[in-house]
Order: C-alpha cells, then structure tokens, then sequence
C-alpha cells in the first residue's frame, strides 16, 4: 500500500511539471488485495512495468518494482490488464478480480540480447540501401550532435567536431575540396518523426558577410546544418543512401529518417564534456494511461570554437513534449502522435577585449525554431484492403536573428552612394568613424501536411502492399530581411541594399505519389518489386518562371531477388541481390530564385577639395536583378546492385551505385557592360569656388567597363560512383567480441557544365583590362579514393564494461584536377562582340593576358598514400544505472609518406588527439 | 714641406679658436681648466692628400649651443665645454689619386675628459643623376580605436643632385615578390631586371621641377588624414596623389588640387595599386629609357616565371619587369625576423631595410623607412647617405617626416 501510494505521488508530481495532470482516486474500502509478479523468461522480476488495472468504473496503475512486483486494492470486479514495458512486448486481457489473489505474467524481450548488441550502424536487408544506427550505437559513439554519426556510414571516419561552424551532410562522397558543388549537401532530406526538417525559406544572411564569423556560419543553399540536431532523443535513425520510396520528394543525394523516443522511459540524464562542449541532457517518458504516453526531454550544449577563446561560442538549447494516443474507432486503431518542439542556437562572436581596444564588434546569430506536428495513423485491421491511412502535418515557425555591429573606420576619406534605385545620383562622405548597426530577420514559416495510405492486396501469387498519396510543402519568409542605415553601411564594398524577405513569393510544392511493393516467392525463390512514380509541381511561381510550366515525373524502381538458401555445414547461407533505379529532383530554394538584386556604383565625379563647402560626389548606380528564370530542378539518377550474404550471424554486404546529377546549382559569373561618364575636374578654377562643380557644365569621358555577377545556374555536375561494403562478425564467444569492417571506393568527378567567363586580373597601361575570357572549364576536379574502418569491440560481461578501438583511415586517395585548358575558347569585350581564340593570339600582346597560368602540374594527379587512427572508446556501468563513457579519437595517428611530381611529401599529422567523457544515469 | 706646413696651419687654428674660447671665458677663471675639453678629430674612410676645406658644425644637445670652425688640414684640435656633442662635417677633400670630392660625415661624443680623440668616417658624397628614393611610408597608422588605417601612405623622392630634375615619366616600382617569402622561381631574372606587381608613372602632362636638395610626395590619397582619433597625417600638400576611383566598392575620394599619378600596371583590377602594410616588398624607381614606351613596355617586357612548392606543386604566374639599367634607386624593405631574400640586385641595393621587427607588429604602425643624412649641399638643403646599401643608408623603424604636414 505504502509503495503503491508512493509510485502514485511520484508520478503525479512529475505529472504537473508539464502540461497535463493526471489523478486517480484510490478507493480503499471493500477492496480485495491483487499481487502482479512480472518476470522474463529466465524468472528474474522485471522492474518498473506499468500495469494498469481497469474498467469502465474503475481504474488502476502502477509500477513493478525491482523485484518485479506491484501491488493493488481493487474493487471485486472484472477487469482489463495491460502491462507496458519499453524494452518487452506488452500484453493485455480480460480477468476477474473478486478476491486476494497473486497474478504472474512474463514478458518476452523486443531488444536483442546484450550479446547481439551492435555499437556500429547495420545496413538494412530491405530494397533500398540504408545505415540503421540504433541508440546503442549512439551511445558506444558519445556523440555531440548528428555531425558525429556521419563516423558511422560506409566510407566514414571519425571527425574532431566543428561545432562553431556549419556542418554539412555529404554522402556517397569524400566532399569536393572546391565550391559550387554544395547541391549533394542541400539535396540530403531530413525528416524528423515523419515531419520534414529542411526549409526551402532559410534565407539567414549576415549584412556584412566577411566579418569574422559570419560566412562560416550560413546554411544558405546547404540545408540542415547538423549540429543544430542533437542525438539524445533518437530512438534510431535511418539513413537512406540509396533510393527512397516515392513518399519522399524534393531530395536528390539521400534521406536521413530520424525516430525519436516514444512511450515510457525512466529519468534520462546524460552530462558530456570534451576539449570544446558541454552538454547536458535530462528527459522523462511518462504513461499516462495505457493508450497515452507523453515525452519530455531538454538539452543543452555549450560549445567554444578553442578552449582558450572564450569570444566565439555556440549554445544549442532542445526542448520537446511528445504525444502518443491510441483510440479505438470503429473497431480499428487510431495513433495520434502530436509533437512540440522548440530549439534555440546561438551563435556568438566578440572582439577579445584583451587583445583588441574595440568591443563594440560583435556578431550574434540567434535562430529559434517553434514546430508542432500531429500526425494521425489509422490502422485497420488485417485482412481488409487498407492497411493504414496516415495524416502527417506540421507548422513550424523559425525567429531568426542575424545582429552584427560593426565599429566602422575608414581606412581613408570615403564617398558612398546611398541610391535606391537606378540611374545618376549625388553621393555623400560619411564619417570616417562610427558604429554601424545590422540586422537581419528571417521569419520563414513552413506548413508542411502529407496524406497517404497503404493498401495490400492479393493478385495470384503476388501480395502487393500499395502506397498512394499527396504531400504538400509550403514556406513563406515574414522576416524583414537585412536591415542597417544607409547613412551608416557596415562596409563600402557592400553590393546589395536592404531588402525585407516578406516581399518575396511564397514557396509551394505539391507531390503525388504512387507506388506498389509487389512480394512473391517461386519456388525457393524469393522475389520483392517496387515500382513508384511521384509526380510534383510549384505553385505558385511568376509564370516568366521555366519552372512554373514544369511537372516533375520520379519513376523508382527496386528489385530484390533472395536466392534459396544453401546449406553450408551447419549453417544456412541466405544470399539477396538488390537492384535499385530511380530519378530524384531538388527544387531550387527561395533564395536562388529570387536573389538580391546587386547594386554597382560607379564613381562619375569626385570632388574633394579642402572645404567642405564645395565637395561633391556623383555616381551612376547599376541595378542588376539576378533572378535566373530558367532556373530548374537538380536531377539526380541514381542506379544501384547490392548483394547480401548472411551466413552463421556473419553478415556481408556489398554495394556498387552509380548517381548522376548534372544540373546542380552554382552562382555563375557573367560579364556585362556598364557605361559611366567621368567628369574631368581639371579645368576648375579652385582659388575662386563658388559653388559645387555641376555636372551638366563639365566636360567628361564617356568609360565603358565590363563587371560580372554571379547568377544561380543549373550549371554544376556531380557524377559520383562507388563501392560501399560492410562486414559484422557475431560475437565471438570465449573472447566475447566482434569484429565489424566496413568501408567504401568513392569516386566523384565534379565540373562545371556551363563555360566560364574569367577576365584577366590585371590593369594595362591606365585601363582595367577590358575583354572576359570564355573558358571551357573552371576548376573541376576528380576524387577518387577509399576509406576503411575497422571496429573490435569487446563486451566484458563481468565488469558489464564495452570495450571498442577503431582501426580507420584513407585507404589510397586520387585528386586529379579536371584537364584545365590555359587558353579560353572565345573572347568579348565592351562591345559584347564574342571572338573565337586562336592560337595566334597567345602571342598578341593584349590578348595573351586571357590565357590562364596553368602549369605543367595543375593537371596532375595527387595520389595519397594510406594513413591510420585508433579510436578507442570504454562504456561501464559503474553504480546501478550510473554508466561512465570515455573516449580518445586519434589515439594513434600516422600518415604515410607519398611522391607528387617526384617530391616525397611527409604529411605531418597536425590534429590532435580528440578525447572527453560522459556520465549517463537512469533513475 | 706639405707636412710642416699642414702642422702650421693646424697650430694657427687652433691657437686661434683657443683665443676665441678664452677670450669668452675672462670672467671665470678658476674652473675653466675643468669645464673644457680638447677634442683631437681625425677622419677615415677616404685617402685624404689635402683639405681645400671642411666645416665642422658642433651641436651641444643639452643646452643647444652651436658651433663651428672651418679646417683645411686633416686633423684638428677644439677645446669645448664638456658635455654631448652631435658634430657633422661637410665640405671638400683631395683624395690621394688627385680627384677633388665633397665628402660629409656625422657622429655624436660625450666629452667627459679633459682630453679625448675622436675619428669620423667621411663618406663622399657621389651625387646621383636622378631622384632617390628619400622616404617610404607603408605601414599607416593605428587609429585609437585600435583598427588600421591603411590610407595616407606615401613615397617621399628627393633631388639628391647638384641639377634641377624634372618628374615627368618618374616610374615608381613594386616588387612582384615579398622579400620574406623565396620561391626560388625560374628563370631568375634578378641581375638584369626587376619584376614588378605594379608600377606608376607621373605623367609628362603634370612634370614639374625640382631643385637641388627638394623633394617631391607622391600620396596615395591627397586629403587630410589627422583626425582626432586617427593619428595620421596631413597629405594635401603632395605633389601627386593615385586614389582608385575605378573601383566601384571602394569610394576613394580625389582632391582636384593634386594631379594624379598613373596606374600604368597592376596585376589588379580597376587600377589598383596597394602597399604592402608591412613593407615586405621592394621599390624602385625608374624611367623608361629613349624608344620605350608605356604601350611597348607592356608588349615586350613579359616576364613568365614558375616554382615548386613544397607539396610537389608548380605554380606559374607572369607578370611584367623593368630593366635594371632602367632603375634609378630602389629599396629593399623586409620585417627583421621574416626577411629570406632581398628582390632587387646587389647593384641595386645590397642591404635591406624595413619596419617592424616580428611579422604583423602592432609597434610598426606610423614608422617608416628614410634615408640618412650624410650632410649639407651648397643651398644648405640635406644632402643623403646613398651608397646602393640601403642597411647603412637608411634608418629602419624611423619617425615619418610629415607628422606635422608636409613642409619643404
């Protein structure tokens, strides 16, 4: 009785702190006293079970306690019992309670034996080639954020984490060492409990973006930025590398699925410390009935770019209330998930008031994210045509903040046109000294619903199981965009003005989607076909837009064929051949589609004699809208074979993918002329000013000067090949321990589909040099190399400790620079006239400029040689459900020598070691 | 005979200043024994035959007082009060091979015995035919604040001539290489030409003259740049500015009371011509010889260069040179602990100079780089060191000359 009113109190107290109370009345007299004992298979007492105990008058719950036991007075009745269990299969009937009685029950797992545990991510069996990474993995690795998980994909390794900076998803690629090819990152989905994360509305630009911590912080036409993704709510994670199924849409390179905790869990709390984070986190899973569990979970991280620089810093705050409510209706199950989240991620940058006179400089960049989502599953019950009919939606609001101040000093007196619009204007001389204050807001809103359901059917052998839907996505900005004074600019080498992001369009896509998974066996075979197109349009678009006359078709296919088994010995060899085609298209952001416009002042008079009375300054300022409206979607085909062997708990798989995209996005430059006049001061008498020098009296030269721009262009090709496999061994007894291989061959080739304009940075004899190059290509390189990892780990089941060393690094890596031609293909200049190249004008005096230094090793390949690093990393439960982790990544490091151009290039390995620990308690 | 007769001029002038001295000093007789010095002055550094003449200016720093006595032997003797003594020596000496050569010389003594002996180097004062590079002002200066303030440098030319020069077609030079980086490029074309990131030119239309000991400032921007948190410099007395007004996201500003130098070469846009702020770079100056103009410069004084790096990687790059025979001074400028090389032939220069002595010193800012004065010309103007090793011609972290404007 005692311990039963105490669970009561406990839960009830825990109850209020959020937002729901929930309170029983317990009734004491003519009750009959009821013992449940709850055991496992092996007879051991399960603790901490819910058992509810009720029916439509009455109604009872509890908790088992470490032996396993709970006890109730109930009313003499007949009752319905359920018992909940994280980690067991729950259960539930009907039972009459009319006297004192003793109930034993036992529950049978759902996890794997400790023994089966896996530290490392498992590669799915099913149609598409996917990571599995499961909580057990997430905890082996001690992650900070999501970033770290990437250690875990074939072709991984474990990288120091960056957490003041942006950090960008590459899969299926080593990541190009050169920019414009940043559409594999931006084309990766991420969807968090069935709620897209990735806003096509992120338009978050500092002002003045070189100011020191600003570019390296944008995710501008990157998409997720991971270390805003904390880990310590997953549940596990799925990460799709090969092709999805058409309910997924605007993506291209991958598809991360993330499944957070849902039902009850006991208090959670993790503290980790490393070189440059903190983190904490506390979160609870509470039943509130047996058909309703509610989540709670807060997080918080601490990080700093070095320890010894206090000035740059990154806070990352998590809060989240999960939902999960099953109803009966009409005889079939009604799950309704609702979510509310909330996060928060500072960035902050302040000048050392040690080292620097100023403090004045800072730059804080604030993002708040505000998501509710309530997704409805309804389940029918087996044997009808429609398995489940699923409502996802989600609002989520982001209040971003970009807040820069700037302590502006001239490095000289300065003029600055403060035009608007374009044509001829009178500049002014601001003050060589003041505080510039920016401001950027971004409001984006994104509604994100999509419907869908599922259907299976029976046609002659095949069992289909057919999915059909509609997904709509739509993202407005209400931010007033970048803000400052023009009196008062934070740079004079801005190019833009002030614009507010609420004047740009909304964005709107919508999708359909069908696809059936078509299952058969002949024979011993087994055979399982997906076939699925998806259909998609935006809406909503200016029709000068190519795009908005455009309907994206995504045909998927998957073909999986389980070949008969073999018997081999003792065991059986069960063999699967996988093979995968499908299209995938990423629409452009809002961002590339309605850039900035850029502004370009060109000087026509300056006239800045000693008094001030008569200065002047005059400019014809250029507006150039940037908007491309032939911009279109990136297309990725990918195609893939993979076969899976699993023979005795050995499982190896091994994976060959061809992806082609090759109309990524990249800001291309294009030259264009500008015409100006400039006004000769010379013949002014300056001993007798009268007034301000007026143009309309001067006498000028007419300039003429050829500037670029760059505009968003389909113009960038990612064509990525490779090899990714995997082995797990089971654990072997005796030594208790497993030895996991994984690894992949990457070979990408990027280059640019669209010539290059380049001109000459060089000025000749008093003039800019005036003609552009055409050149066939920019700097395109090829990558082509292999990673490995080998992971041991050892389980001591004595110490209850986990012991694991990783073995990883660059197996061999080929940099080859795309064959770069010196001399362009053609040639225009002010005239906009275009003239082929020959080669007789490498000789011409002016001409020669256009030809590029290329030198006899910018085409070479650079073939690294191997290099190795031991991780190692200890988990031991040290009191009850206290368990103590540590980690050392680059324990161990060399880098081997390699020859480039006959040099002997001896790498220095200049990282060092990356270590830290953490506590994680379950009470 | 010469000997003797050199002693007797020696003794007459020095019984004479003798005099002179005693003759102030009547009232005080007691202690003049102990408050005078005789100063027994040879000189070195030149194979002196005869002294036509030499006058030795004596300056006392703590009380100011001036002094100065005309010899035509190559020693002499003073009696001075004690004390600290800056004493500068110019005039005119026959050298043992018969040639007649102005010479000049500074030291600094303390006199604190009652007899002392001091020997001062000559140096002969080789005019050169054209401008020296006098001063280069490439730091800027820190403003209050703490942020640099790059503008209102300056390159100081002077007329170390006995002849009136005039500045039209002046070239003025920027090395293409840092002389704290070697690439060991090939080809090396550092004995017959100097290869430059960008040169400027004063054109004809604006040539002025200038006298025997003048100089000429060419600013990058011509304005007033003091301001009460800038501790910069009043530049609106240069004779020639080069503000970029081509670029449009710079906003420079143009004084219309100064005529502006050309960009006739940059490796950068819009006309761009920047200094090195830390001075790891050298100048020079320079005129196009007779036949060669800025246009046939351009076509025929390519210069292609390539080098390795340390990771295998062969850079190549072009830029244009000027002929050494063209270069009519120049300056090797380097940070003390970063300098590897000096980019201008030992002919050229053969030393180095420079600001700062660690890379990016925060105590560079508002020095520069000016040449010695080795003594005085006729029309009493400074007449400066030039001996084509600018490690003893110049003065390395030196108080710029226009701290209070620019004043001739």
């Amino acid at each position: 009785m005692h311990n039963m009113n105490k669970h009561f109190t406990f839960m009830k107290a825990n109850l209020i702190i959020f937002f729901f109370c929930f309170t029983t009345i317990v009734f004491a007299q003519n009750s009959v006293e009821v013992q449940v004992a709850v055991t496992d298979e092996q007879q051991q007492g399960i603790a901490e079970v819910t058992v509810s105990i009720k029916n439509n008058l009455h109604n009872y719950i509890g908790l088992t306690d470490e032996k396993g036991m709970a006890y109730f007075q109930v009313v003499p009745d007949q009752y319905q019992i359920q018992y909940f269990h994280i980690g067991y299969q729950s259960q539930q009937y009907t039972k009459d309670l009319l006297e004192k009685q003793m109930i034993g029950v036992v529950l049978t797992p759902l996890v794997k034996e400790l023994q089966e545990v896996i530290i490392t991510a498992e590669e799915g069996k099913g149609l598409s080639s996917t990571s599995v990474i499961n909580r057990k993995a997430m905890e082996h690795l001690q992650p900070s954020s999501f970033a770290d998980l990437m250690e875990l994909l074939p072709g991984g390794l474990a990288q120091t984490p960056n957490l003041t900076r942006t950090n960008v998803i590459r899969i299926r690629e080593f990541g190009p060492s050169i920019s414009g090819y940043a559409t594999s990152a931006l084309g990766v989905q991420f969807v968090m409990d069935g709620n897209v994360l990735n806003s096509n509305m992120d338009m978050l630009q500092a002002v003045k973006d070189n100011q020191s911590g600003a570019s390296s912080r944008s995710t501008n036409g990157y998409g997720m930025d991971m270390r805003m993704l904390s880990t310590n709510d997953i549940e596990s994670v799925e990460i799709i590398r090969g092709i999805p199924t058409v309910s997924y849409g605007d993506l291209t390179s991958g598809l991360v699925l993330i499944h957070r905790k849902s039902g009850y869990t006991k208090w959670q709390a993790r503290v980790k410390a490393d070189e440059f984070s903190k983190s904490y986190y506390i979160a609870k899973g509470f039943t509130v009935s047996p058909t309703w569990s509610l989540n709670a979970s807060l997080d918080y991280l601490d990080a700093l770019s070095d320890p010894r620089d206090l000035y740059e810093t990154y806070r990352r705050v998590n809060g989240s209330i999960r939902s999960k409510k099953t109803f009966e209706w009409f005889g079939n199950t009604l799950e309704w998930r609702s979510n509310l989240d909330y996060s928060i991620n500072i960035d902050e940058v302040k000048v050392d008031p040690d080292t620097d006179y100023l403090a004045t400089d800072s730059y804080q960049n604030r993002r708040q994210k505000i998501s509710f989502s309530n997704n409805f599953n309804y389940k029918f019950q087996r044997g009808g045509l429609f398995k489940q009919i699923k409502l996802t939606t989600n609002v989520n609001q982001g209040i971003e903040d970009i807040k820069q101040s700037v302590f502006v000093q001239y490095s000289g007196p300065t003029s600055v046109s403060i035009a608007t619009e374009e044509g001829v204007n009178d500049g002014f001389f601001p003050d060589l000294s003041f505080v510039s204050h920016t401001k950027t807001e971004g409001r984006p809103l994104n509604i994100n619903g999509k419907l869908e359901t599922v259907m299976g059917f029976q046609s002659g052998i095949l069992n289909h199981n057919l999915e059909l839907g509609i997904d709509y996505k739509y993202s407005h900005n209400y931010g007033r965009g970048e803000m400052y004074d023009l009196l008062t600019p934070p740079s004079t080498k801005s190019s833009t003005r002030p614009r507010a992001y609420s004047d740009i369009p909304a964005y709107q896509n919508i999708a359909f989607f069908a696809g059936d998974q078509v299952s058969w066996s002949l024979g011993e075979n087994n055979f399982g076909l997906y076939g699925g197109l998806r259909i998609s349009k935006m809406l909503g678009l200016n029709h000068n837009f190519d795009l908005s006359k455009k309907i994206y078709l995504e045909p998927r296919f998957m073909l999986q064929w389980g070949l008969p088994k073999v018997t081999l010995g003792e065991h059986v060899l069960k063999t699967d051949v996988t093979l995968g085609y499908g299209e995938l298209y990423k629409q452009p952001t809002g961002l590339m589609l309605y850039p900035n416009k850029t502004y370009s002042d060109f000087t026509q008079l300056n006239f800045k004699p000693a008094n001030t009375a008569y200065q002047a300054v005059n400019y014809m300022t250029y507006v150039e809208d940037l908007t491309n409206y032939q911009l279109v979607a990136a297309k990725n085909t990918k195609k893939e074979i993979r076969l899976d062997l699993s023979y005795a708990k050995h499982e190896f798989f091994i994976n060959y993918f061809d992806e082609k995209m090759p109309n990524g996005f990249r800001s291309v430059n294009a030259y264009k002329t500008y015409s100006y006049k400039r006004y000769d001061t010379s013949g002014i008498d300056l001993d007798h000013l009268t007034e301000k020098p007026n143009i309309e009296h001067l006498p000028y030269e007419e300039r003429k000067v050829l500037q670029g721009n760059g505009r968003r262009e389909n113009g960038s090709s990612t064509y990525k090949k490779g090899i990714e496999f995997g082995y797990t061994s089971p654990r072997f007894e005796g030594i208790n321990t497993r030895f996991t291989l994984s690894g992949a061959w990457f070979e990408t080739l990027y280059t640019n589909t669209i010539p290059v304009q380049e001109k000459p940075s060089a000025s000749l004899a008093g003039q800019d040099y005036a003609l552009v190059g055409i050149y066939k290509n920019a700097d395109g390189n090829k990558i082509n190399g292999m990673n490995y990892n080998l992971v041991v780990d050892t389980y001591l089941p004595a110490l209850d400790m986990n012991i694991s060393a990783s073995f990883q690094g660059v197996l061999f890596k080929d940099d080859t620079r795309e064959w770069k031609q010196d001399q362009p293909l053609s040639y225009f200049g002010v005239d906009g006239v275009i003239h082929e190249f020959t080669d007789a004008d490498r000789k011409d005096a002016y001409l020669q400029w256009l030809v590029r230094n290329v030198s006899s090793t910018d085409n070479l390949n650079r073939h690294y040689t191997f290099d190795l690093q031991v991780n190692l990393k200890v988990s031991k439960r040290i009191y009850k459900e206290i368990k103590a982790s540590l980690f050392v990544n680059k324990l161990y490091a060399y880098m081997s020598p390699y020859t480039f151009n006959k040099t002997k290039i001896y790498r220095k390995n200049t990282t060092n070691p990356y270590f830290g620990m953490e506590l994680t308690y379950n009470f | 005979m010469k000997k003797s007769l050199l002693t007797l001029c020696l003794a007459m002038l020095s019984l004479t200043f003798v005099t002179t001295a005693c003759s102030s000093d009547d009232s005080s007789s007691e202690n003049t024994q102990q408050q005078k010095s005789t100063l027994n002055i040879s000189f070195q550094g030149v194979d002196i035959e005869s002294v036509p003449g030499l006058t030795i200016e004596f300056l006392e720093t703590n009380s100011g007082a001036k002094g100065d006595k005309i010899i035509t032997a190559p020693t002499t003797s003073i009696v001075l009060d004690k004390g600290s003594y800056k004493i500068s020596v110019n005039g005119k000496v026959v050298l043992k091979n018969g040639e007649e050569v102005e010479v000049g010389g500074n030291t600094a003594v303390d006199l604190v015995q009652n007899e002392q002996t001091l020997a001062i180097d000559l140096i002969i004062k080789a005019f050169s035919e054209d401008f020296i590079i006098e001063e280069v002002f490439f730091t800027g200066v820190k403003t209050v604040e703490g942020k640099p303030y790059n503008n209102g440098r300056y390159f100081k030319l002077t007329n170390n001539t006995d002849k009136v020069l005039k500045t039209g077609g002046l070239l003025i030079c920027q090395s293409e290489f840092n002389t704290t980086l070697n690439h060991n490029v090939t080809p090396d074309i550092k004995s017959e030409a100097f290869a430059v990131q960008a040169v400027l030119m004063i054109p004809e239309a604006y040539s002025k003259e200038v006298q025997p000991g003048d100089f000429i400032v060419i600013a990058d921007i011509a304005q007033n740049h003091k301001q009460p948190n800038i501790p910069a410099f009043d530049l609106t007395g240069a004779d020639y500015e080069f503000p970029n007004l081509d670029n449009p996201h710079l906003g420079q500003v143009d004084n219309p009371a100064v005529p502006n130098a050309v960009v006739i070469y940059t490796k950068m846009n819009y006309n761009m011509f920047f200094l090195h702020s830390q001075g790891a770079e050298s100048y020079a100056i320079a005129r196009f010889p007779e036949g060669v103009t800025v246009d046939n410069w351009i076509a025929d004084y390519m210069y292609e260069y390539e080098y390795l790096n340390k990771a295998g990687n062969i850079t190549k790059k072009k830029t244009l040179k000027i002929l050494n025979t063209w270069i009519l001074d120049g300056v090797n400028s380097a940070i003390t602990e970063k300098w590897v090389h000096n980019t201008l032939d030992a002919s050229i220069d053969s030393g180095w100079t420079g600001c700062g002595k660690i890379e990016s010193d925060p105590s560079r800012f508002g020095k520069t780089i000016r040449r010695k004065v080795v003594g005085k010309m006729e029309n009493g103007k400074n007449m400066y060191k030039d001996t084509n090793n600018s490690t003893i011609d110049f003065i390395r972290d030196a108080e710029a000359s226009f701290k209070n404007g620019i004043v001739h």
